[in-house]
């Protein structure tokens, strides 16, 4: 136990992406290092993008899943949690998708059910900030580095690396999105 | 720094968001700017209050955002191999360990190897198939169930044998459309 102790320590000191590579080489503490390392950020960043509890922790599980299972397809070179963030990020957007089709056909039931029971229907829907809100409405570029550096908590420099967009237009875009984000709580509830 | 002077001099906007995070290389030389500006430091204001509003929307992360379910299966059967008995309970485990792993191989390996022979990724399949055999065979035959040789055995086997057989049906599945 004073050992795992001591490796646990040191593994503490290793960024995510020696960690990774650890993983890598076998080291199936390392994943669980880095997966309670990253595990809070990460869940966040998903339920700000989806807003929904039950598929944010979908998407979280098969994210890490997709992470173990794609292992070698990741590059030491390039920020781990860039990588981590755009595979979650792709699994979210097809939830979305798919939610957008069946929103769809929801909304044209619960207009049926609302008239018959509207308290039921209105408890049905998750309460969520305003701001959870309107960061689902900004464009995606502008959504994706805000979560990359709000939630995520990557560097400015590290999102260009792993978005592959100039330091300056990931900047440019965090601007816009704040100034987008301020018109929403200046707004009157 | 007005709408105007946003279009025409985004190193300012840079700045001011590197500032704002703490990642700017001389905060002093735009804390002084900052003096001699008041449309920056509004906007400097105004997208402290945003984040400020933004952060106090609280996300209660579930327990259940953690590792997925495999791993929680081995750390079942470590829980298993601890049990006081020991002995009787460990070769219990070990049979059913190896009965999963040879309907796994039968299932999951050899029938993909009868249609896929050739494709390029099955000697990696091989290779670490035989590591799995070397990681099996060393637990086995250490003697040792005590909590260190069984979590290194169990995590070498779970994390990096399996996920490797998975990564490397992935690749089969992927060189046999494209052989």
């Amino acid at each position: 136990m004073e050992n795992r102790n001591k490796e646990q320590k040191t593994m503490d000191e290793m960024n995510d992406e020696e960690l990774f590579i650890a993983y890598r080489a076998g080291d199936g503490v390392a994943l669980e290092v880095l997966v309670e390392r990253v595990r809070v950020p990460l869940f966040r960043a998903i339920f700000r993008h989806v807003g929904e509890r039950t598929a944010a922790e979908d998407i979280f599980q098969d994210t890490i899943e997709r992470v173990m299972r794609h292992r070698r397809q990741y590059d030491p070179s390039k920020p781990f949690r860039g990588w981590l963030w755009s595979i979650a990020k792709n699994r979210a957007l097809d939830h979305l998708r798919t939610r957008g089709r069946e929103v769809l056909r929801d909304d044209i039931e619960m207009e049926h059910a609302a008239a018959a029971d509207p308290e039921s229907v209105a408890a049905g829907r998750e309460a969520v900030g305003r701001l959870s809100e309107a960061i689902r409405a900004l464009p995606e570029e502008q959504r994706e580095v805000f979560l990359m550096r709000e939630e995520a908590g990557m560097s400015f420099a590290d999102i260009a690396k792993a978005t592959g967009a100039p330091l300056g237009t990931v900047l440019s875009r965090m601007h816009y999105a704040l100034n987008k984000l301020k018109e929403v709580i200046e707004e009157p509830s | 720094m007005n709408a105007q002077n946003e279009t025409r001099c985004p190193e300012t906007v840079s700045t001011l968001i590197l500032y704002l995070y703490g990642e700017a290389d001389d905060p002093r030389a735009f804390e002084t700017h900052l003096k001699g500006c008041a449309e920056c430091r509004t906007t400097l204001e105004n997208h402290k209050r945003v984040l400020g509003a933004y952060r106090a929307e609280t996300v209660a992360v579930p327990q259940a955002a953690a590792l997925p379910s495999r791993a929680s299966l081995w750390d079942n059967l470590r829980h298993f191999f601890r049990a006081p008995e020991g002995r009787p309970l460990f070769t219990t485990a070990a049979a059913a360990v190896a009965l999963a792993l040879v309907a796994f191989v039968a299932v999951r390996v050899y029938i993909p190897a009868i249609f896929y022979p050739n494709v390029p990724s099955y000697a990696q399949m091989e290779s670490d198939m035989d590591s799995i055999d070397t990681d099996l065979d060393s637990l086995f035959a250490s003697n040792d169930f005590s909590d260190n040789v069984v979590d290194s055995g169990l995590n070498s086997v779970a994390h990096e044998g399996l996920s490797n057989l998975d990564s490397d049906l992935d690749e089969i599945q992927y060189d046999a459309q494209n052989f």
